[in-house]
């Protein structure tokens, strides 16, 4: 193996432990925002870890251009096509799953909280954006 | 080095079949479009890896950068309209309540 490579190793499977810590937590974890949270921050990381490992496998050529676009594209829209869906589940009024420990305690979500937050500012702005920025 | 990279392919490929199981059985429509999604983030860097496996990547890496521009825009797009849904329904329940 060449030094390149040698470099590369290392990114390459640190990049394959994210990627399956995202796998378990979107298997394993209790609720919708939770598992958007595992896919959202882990699987990001363990994507651009294995594209940069890559660039560095393949030493700096035009195919590295390429890769380092999807590196940067893959940055800015997974967090944000993840995002956007999360958005939707809060509007929509998703349950939030609770620790069993702390019974009667609810989050709310949805129109409820809508309404909930026009009680408390006291005005009718929230409502019209929906509640959620 | 390409011994290490099939071993990833086919890594990623098992981590495929594993989300899988949360598009077949996720209880509500958003956990299946977030493991759709994080379905289609696995085939972009397959499709990478299968392009320096094969040692042809300028081809397969085009292929992997739209795969990724398709599978954005697909999920942003069910999420703005599923969002669009359900904000016309909480106007209509709204509307009936006061």
């Amino acid at each position: 193996m060449t030094l390149l490579e040698w470099i590369a190793l290392p990114f390459v499977v640190a990049g394959a432990f994210f990627l399956f810590v995202s796998a378990v937590g979107l298997i394993r974890l209790p609720d919708f925002f939770s598992r958007a949270h595992a896919v959202g921050k882990s699987e990001t990381l363990g994507s651009l870890l294995i594209l940069i490992g890559l660039v560095f496998h393949h030493g700096f050529v035009f195919e590295s251009g390429k890769l380092i676009l999807i590196v940067i594209f893959v940055a800015i829209t997974n967090p944000t096509g993840i995002h956007t869906l999360t958005r939707a589940a809060l509007r929509a009024g998703l349950d939030v799953w609770v620790d069993p420990r702390d019974r009667g305690m609810r989050v709310r979500t949805g129109p409820e909280m809508n309404a909930s937050m026009a009680e408390t500012s006291g005005d009718e702005s929230h409502r019209e954006q929906g509640g959620v920025r | 080095m390409i011994q290490v990279l099939t071993g990833l392919a086919a890594f990623i490929s098992l981590l495929i079949a594993i989300t899988f199981y949360r598009v077949l059985v996720g209880p509500t429509l958003y956990d299946r479009l977030l493991a759709v999604g994080a379905i289609g983030t696995y085939a972009v860097l397959l499709l990478a890896l299968i392009g320096f496996i094969y040692e042809r990547p300028s081809g397969f890496l085009d292929l992997a950068i739209t795969y990724a521009i398709l599978n954005f825009v697909g999920v942003v797009a069910i999420a703005k309209y599923l969002d669009l849904d359900s904000q016309k329904s909480a106007d209509a329940a709204g509307g009936t309540e006061e």
